[in-house]
């Protein structure tokens, strides 16, 4: 898309001039299908309905296209949640003959199995997917890595286009029925932060009503106004996102069209006050829902009590540093197995989070005292707030395996990174976080520390929220600023 | 771990599985047809002063193929040029049925140079029935057929049973691994350029 920015700028010129510009988020950059591939069967109507949400006055900058590639015959299929009767046994005779297993005796029942994390995914991910899988249906996953490069997994088809529907699932037990409404767009996934992949698709298995996912950064819409009245527009029945994102919502210019049923929060911590200031905002239910995507959704919580871990084929244990499980009502490592990716059929998983497994009232597993998925904002010039999500992509378009970025209350931020490109990663964190930044290169991610550390800390606190056209606009300030 | 013999280690380079292959099966000729091809080798075909490229490119086959770089190794050449004979015979004697020339002819040449010339001597598929079965039925996987009137089942079992690479268990389930290993490296790069689908949470 050149579609010509509010200030007369085309997107294509500002990224030209945009020295933290990456490649794969220009304008259709990783759009390679027609549409007819991403929705085999689409009819004109659908058709018509895909290019009004996609070249509407007020749309923001689309960086990607991409659908579901379900054919209307596979909705019933998708819609209903797998069946778990005896789901785990089967779940281990795959596992058994799995390339990181198969050389192992004694493997009778789960707790025979040695737990697995994520690094042994990046060392060899197909000795997790089975020898014999169809791996013609397999699609491109890959995980934000905010601790680390990411993680490429082979995700499935069917099992992607479920999500919406446990999704669905929880709204419908908080908020009520969620059916296709012909006036209104199912979802939106809205995220905040520099460079995003976004799209508009069709929910095959919805009646082919229209999803997006938007970056509420305003430097991706046409001019100021624009967020607000496509939003009320598209007036999205359930909103999903992380909190940073969220919050954007609170903004009355982006959220006074909106009245959803629901809104979904994810990837990191949803404080209590957000989920209080959302909730009375929007008066809907908020959801928190922890998962990771190798594993997906996990578990959810729709108030500040423990989270509940979701029906389905999920095994939740907590364990201690040696891998032996904690009692019950003990904090230990959330390790999970799931089987609903049959390319990635995951036993005793280490997530890197933290919590105890407790019986919740009327039935059901919880998770309390949940640790993890803290979410650090970074003080860049002038105050102006740079989520972590900004950084994490310069570290792995750089090449670091991992890193460790601390920004000291006075401002000054330390990088050690495993591996990468340390000029180019000084570049761009001074782009981002001010001059003062030193960058230490180890040789090998072990190097940062065990386990799963806190890879980013902030002591400083920004003002604001940083947009990338403030950026843009403004380089001479940003030098001169400082941190 | 065993090592790979150097044919071995470039056929898991092609990352083709057997899982694959067989999923992708037509019916094809009677396997008697090919076993009778294979035993009537002219013996300049597999000679040690054969130049087996030249063979391959006059039995009309055309394309690259990885076994391209490796034809100083004698059993190399030697499956190279069985393979091509099995097309270029087509000529000599006429079109097997479904014609063996109408299948993927390069995998042939890398298949029985690479993945079966280490494990069974050429020469033997010859003149040994066993080995010859072998090398028959390897020939119609790789170009996409299974014997005619046998399923994927029974054909896969059937070449399973006669597999040389089977009397070493631990080599096989190397060869296994890393085939799979260029397989599904292969399948996420082909995906990633053939973009992710939507997603609906942020996880």
């Amino acid at each position: 898309m050149t579609t010509s920015a509010g200030g007369g700028t085309s997107w294509a010129e500002r990224d030209e001039a945009d020295p933290l510009a990456l490649d794969e988020y220009r304008p259709g950059e990783s759009a390679v299908l027609a549409d007819e591939e991403r929705w085999p069967e689409l009819s004109v109507e659908e058709r018509a309905r895909l290019a009004a949400w996609r070249s509407h006055p007020d749309a923001p900058r689309w960086t990607h296209a991409t659908g579901d590639r379900l054919r209307p015959g596979d909705a019933e299929r998708v819609a209903s949640a797998l069946p778990t009767d005896g789901w785990l046994e089967s779940h281990l005779e795959v596992a058994r003959g799995l390339v990181h297993y198969r050389r192992l005796s004694g493997l009778r029942e789960l707790a025979d199995f040695p737990p697995v994390s994520r690094a042994d995914l990046m060392s060899d991910v197909s000795a997790f997917v089975p020898l014999d899988a169809d791996l013609s249906g397999a699609v491109h996953g890959s995980s934000s890595g905010s601790t680390g490069a990411a993680l490429v997994v082979p995700d499935d088809i069917d099992d992607n286009a479920r999500t919406f529907h446990t999704l669905r699932r929880l709204v419908q037990a908080h908020a009520g029925p969620w059916e296709p409404d012909p006036h209104r767009v199912a979802l939106a996934h809205v995220v905040h932060q520099r460079e995003a992949f976004t799209y508009v698709s069709l929910i095959t298995s919805f009646e082919r009503t229209p999803m997006m996912r938007i970056n509420l950064d305003p430097a991706d819409w046409p001019e100021p106004g624009s967020r607000g009245r496509y939003l009320a527009a598209a007036n999205p029945q359930v909103i999903t996102g992380d909190p940073m994102s969220l919050e954007t919502l609170l903004d009355d210019e982006v959220g006074r069209g909106l009245a959803p049923l629901a809104i979904a929060s994810g990837a990191v911590e949803l404080s209590d006050g957000l989920r209080a200031a959302l909730e009375a905002r929007f008066a809907c239910p908020v959801l928190d829902i922890y998962g990771l995507h190798e594993t997906r959704p996990l578990a959810y919580r729709a108030d500040s009590g423990p989270f509940r871990v979701l029906p389905g084929r999920i095994v939740v244990e907590t364990l201690d540093h040696r891998g032996a499980p904690v009692a019950q009502g003990e904090v230990g490592e959330i390790t999970v197995t799931v089987g609903q990716n049959p390319f990635l059929p995951l036993v005793r998983y280490r997530t890197g989070d933290f919590g105890a497994l407790v019986d919740l009232p009327g039935g059901g597993v919880g998770i309390d005292h949940f640790e993890g998925r803290a979410h650090t904002v970074f003080t860049g010039p002038g105050g102006a707030a740079v989520p972590a999500v900004d950084l994490t992509q310069h570290l792995q378009a750089h090449g670091a395996l991992g890193w460790e970025v601390v920004q000291r209350a006075d401002g000054a931020v330390r990088a050690r990174i495993a591996g990468g490109d340390a000029e180019a990663i000084r570049a761009a964190l001074v782009a981002m976080v001010g001059e003062r930044v030193t960058v230490e290169r180890v040789a090998t991610v072990r190097e940062l520390g065990v386990g799963k550390p806190r890879r980013y800390r902030s002591e400083a606190a920004p003002v604001q929220r940083r947009s990338r056209s403030e950026e843009t606009a403004k380089p001479a300030e940003m030098e001169g600023d400082g941190v | 771990m065993a090592a790979l013999d150097p044919l071995l280690a470039a056929w898991t380079r092609l990352g083709v599985r057997d899982t694959d292959l067989w999923a992708r099966t037509v019916p094809g000729p009677r396997l008697a047809d090919v076993e009778a091809r294979l035993s009537a080798v002219p013996a300049p075909f597999v000679a040690d002063e054969a130049a087996p490229l030249a063979i391959v490119r006059d039995c009309g086959i055309g394309g690259t193929f990885a076994a391209e770089a490796l034809l100083g190794d004698a059993r190399a050449a030697k499956g190279a040029a069985i393979a091509a004979w099995l097309i270029g015979s087509e000529d000599l004697y006429g079109p097997l049925d479904p014609p063996l020339a109408a299948g993927a002819a390069p995998l042939l040449v890398d298949a029985l140079s690479l993945r079966l010339a280490p494990t069974a001597d050429p020469l033997t598929w010859i003149g040994d029935a066993q080995r010859r079965e072998e090398a028959a039925r390897w020939s119609l996987l790789a170009l996409g057929y299974r014997p005619a009137g046998e399923g994927i089942h029974d054909a896969s079992s059937l070449l399973s049973s006669l597999d040389s690479l089977r009397r070493d268990a631990a080599l096989a389930a190397v060869l296994e691994e890393q085939t799979h290993r260029q397989a599904v490296a292969a399948k996420l790069a082909e995906a990633r350029a053939r973009e992710a689908t939507a997603r609906y949470t942020r996880e």
